[in-house]
């Protein structure tokens, strides 16, 4: 005869299962009603949109102002910057609709765009947005002709020197490695890039730039770095490192600007390009040693006066969205001139709108915001393709191998052109 | 006796439940497990295999699968940075494997001799096994840090280099800095097991040995070794199975790099699948990856059976 605590726990085991079935039924009736109740008296208080970003104080304030002109609640997720594109990636893959903002750059706009990921904003974007919003910056966030982003800042590089160490900063190239070669103080590095990781294109589309060189045949779909003024930016690059010496060691372990700012803030680097984050940073009394001693200037140029490099930030909507409304009411409000502005004084990042990057209090707080209509004249702009990430990991790969002496600068852009051309199908 | 028992005064399918034979009834209680599982390991294996034989497009937003059959696996034969990933994931591997098993070995048999030891350092031993793959890359790569790291301050105290070193960021040491962030993490592990091995050795064999006149060295070759034999085969295995699939620490560490030179298979896997969007390819990486340490869970499976 079964025992009778056998057919008690099977009893159990029933019962637990029907209560979680019910459980499951009672659920999904509440939310179902609760979604109803939401749409019928367009209560925004149920209404809640989840944004993925960066995990800084500014972004959650915003957020909070955001809620309380709208209603709209956020559901704000963070994840450092390096991991953003591949956990938005992975996100599309599985065509989650879990986010209903993201950030994305220049290059990013691209591949998302290209691959259907990202709703098209033409019908949302007002007149009023196509008159304040910087044309290069739209740009930036548009595909075949679509805008696939709203831009809310530049990430533009400029030139910071070390002014107690250099008194006139370098206007070219040439003049970098003399002025680099004066200063004897035997702790500091005179100049640094961020070659690190997969980084180093960056710094190498500079220096084309500044040959008078590009990177891409956007009309034929090809590379065009390979070339006489490809060649000799390489070349340049790792004459600086190898045959001039005036390099930081650690230019090779940077895989971003903010690690190469951290060390420049320690006072061991002379001379840098880097993002707008460097002037605060440097005059940060609690953290920096160089507090009054960093001042800005033109990237120095060659064939051209400057060129520079510099992602434009800018927020879109998967098209996986399902609450794509609200969350074109999110990026209307934080692209507007007031939030550009105050994102600006909170942490320094270039305003998309044409006249908040000319407010008077930015001009006051970041004297180096004065150099960058001048900066902006020139070309900064990422490289976008479909396959970006692909082609740019390729070419950095390389570039640090002919920078670190391992291949010629000829050899690194050959190989690195005829991987990149088996990668999108040309020959 | 049947299996079967009836208990009377129950009707309808609440019966038939009740008449139901243990295995039966076991059945029933696992098949929540059973269904969890196969959400969460087969079906992704599946999928993950499925895509190993395809190529995906996006149209709209929305993945397309083309069959092509072998083509993602005879890519891996064309792949000229293939050659290249193999090298480092066999270098680390053994040299992982190796380091551990040798380092271990030493500070098991210190502890057993008691030359240090004690219960308190044998729980604190196990910290670095506890941490997460991510705390533990994100520990050494400050203390690998080229410009304020310890370890360039404590070398430069010691008059063993002359300037800081970007450990992680030179080709020459970048490998040699991951292995022996993974070996910390792995030593207690391995030394506890084999300290665990080494406690049940009878010690009437070392009695004899030394009535025999064997020294230490020769206790160790013939008594110790010997006896850890089975133990030792298991950890190796263990540790192989471990080495081949490694893939956080290198990822927070060095992503692979520099020029290729810490690009295990793992890492290459993830970089092709969600960085180069290749899936396909991606899959078909990750599956030859599987293949290798499922050759290692074989092995692991007979050692365990003649163990037994």
């Amino acid at each position: 005869m079964e025992k009778k605590h056998v057919k008690w726990m099977k009893m159990g085991v029933i019962a637990a299962l029907l209560v979680s079935m019910l459980a499951a039924c009672g659920t999904s009736a509440d939310k179902g009603g609760q979604a109803a109740e939401g749409t019928g008296k367009d209560n925004n208080e149920n209404k809640e949109i989840t944004v993925l970003y960066l995990d800084e104080p500014f972004w959650k304030q915003q957020n909070e102002e955001f809620t309380a002109a709208t209603g709209i609640k956020v559901k704000y997720e963070t994840v450092p910057f390096m991991q953003l594109h591949d956990k938005v990636f992975v996100s599309f893959m599985a065509n989650s609709s879990e986010y209903d903002v993201v950030h994305v750059r220049d290059d990013w706009a691209t591949e998302f765009a290209s691959k259907g990921f990202l709703e098209p904003l033409d019908s949302y974007i007002t007149d009023d947005m196509k008159t304040r919003l910087n044309p290069q910056t739209m740009e930036a966030m548009s595909y075949q002709g679509k805008q696939y982003a709203i831009p809310r800042y530049v990430w533009l590089w400029q030139f910071y020197y070390n002014k107690t160490l250099i008194k006139d900063p370098p206007k070219t190239w040439d003049e970098l490695i003399t002025v680099a070669k004066e200063i004897k103080d035997d702790k500091v590095s005179p100049y640094a890039e961020t070659w690190g990781g997969i980084v180093s294109y960056s710094s190498f589309i500079v220096h084309l730039r500044s040959n008078g060189g590009e990177f891409w045949d956007y009309e034929n779909n090809r590379p065009t770095f390979n070339s006489p003024e490809g060649v000799a930016a390489l070349q340049f690059m790792a004459d600086m490192n190898l045959k001039h010496n005036i390099m930081s060691p650690l230019s090779k372990e940077f895989t971003s600007s903010g690690a190469m700012t951290e060390v420049l803030t320690q006072g061991a680097i002379a001379m840098n390009m880097n993002t707008p984050q460097t002037l605060p940073m440097a005059n940060d009394e609690d953290k920096s040693k160089v507090v009054g001693q960093m001042d800005v200037a033109l990237i120095p140029g060659g064939k051209l006066k400057t060129a520079s490099y510099g992602e434009t930030g800018g927020l879109a909507i998967p098209a996986a969205s399902k609450n794509k409304e609200w969350a074109m009411e999110y990026i209307k409000f934080v692209t507007n001139a007031d939030q550009q502005k105050k994102m600006s004084l909170a942490n320094g990042k270039i305003p998309s709108d044409v006249e908040v990057v000319k407010d008077a209090d930015l001009l006051a707080k970041y004297p180096h915001y004065a150099l960058l209509p001048e900066q902006m004249q020139y070309p900064f702009g990422l490289f976008r393709h479909e396959d970006a990430t692909k082609i740019t990991d390729e070419l950095s790969r390389n570039i640090l191998a002919a920078v670190l002496g391992k291949v010629t600068p000829e050899q690194a852009l050959q190989d690195a052109e005829t991987k990149i051309l088996a990668m999108i199908g040309q020959k | 006796m049947s299996k079967h028992r009836k208990t009377p005064g129950h009707t309808g399918w609440l019966s038939r439940f009740d008449r139901m034979s243990d295995s039966a009834a076991a059945g029933v209680y696992l098949t929540p497990t059973l269904i969890l599982l196969a959400m969460t390991i087969l079906f992704p294996m599946a999928y993950a295999l499925f895509l190993s034989f395809a190529k995906m497009d996006f149209v709209s937003g929305r993945a397309h699968f083309t069959f092509i059959g072998l083509d993602n696996y005879a890519k891996m034969l064309q792949d000229l940075r293939i050659p290249n990933v193999l090298l480092q994931t066999f270098t680390f591997t053994a040299a992982k494997v190796i380091g551990t098993l040798i380092i271990a070995f030493g500070i098991a048999l210190t502890i057993f001799h008691g030359i240090w030891g004690g219960e308190f350092f044998k729980k604190v031993f196990l910290i670095p096994w506890a941490l997460s793959n991510v705390v533990n890359g994100l520990m050494w790569k400050w203390m690998y840090n080229g410009n304020n790291g310890i370890i360039n301050e404590l070398m430069m105290r010691l008059g063993l280099i002359d300037e800081y070193k970007s450990w992680l960021a030179e080709s020459t040491t970048a490998l040699g800095a991951v292995i022996l962030a993974d070996i910390w993490k792995s030593v207690p592990f391995a030394a506890l097991i084999l300290l665990a091995g080494m406690q049940t050795i009878s010690k009437e064999l070392y009695d004899a040995g030394q009535v025999d006149g064997a020294g230490t060295i020769q206790r160790f070759f013939h008594i110790t070794l010997p006896s850890l034999k089975p133990v030792l085969m298991v950890l190796f295995v263990m540790e192989t199975m471990w080495a081949l699939r490694a893939f956080d620490l290198i990822w927070v560490l060095t992503q692979g790099g520099p020029l290729d030179k810490t690009m295990v298979l793992n890492v290459y896997a993830y970089e092709q699948a969600f960085r180069n969007f290749d899936m396909g390819y991606g899959s078909a990486l990750a599956f030859f990856i599987t293949i290798c340490t499922l050759i290692f869970t074989v092995v692991y499976l007979k050692t365990i059976g003649k163990n037994e």
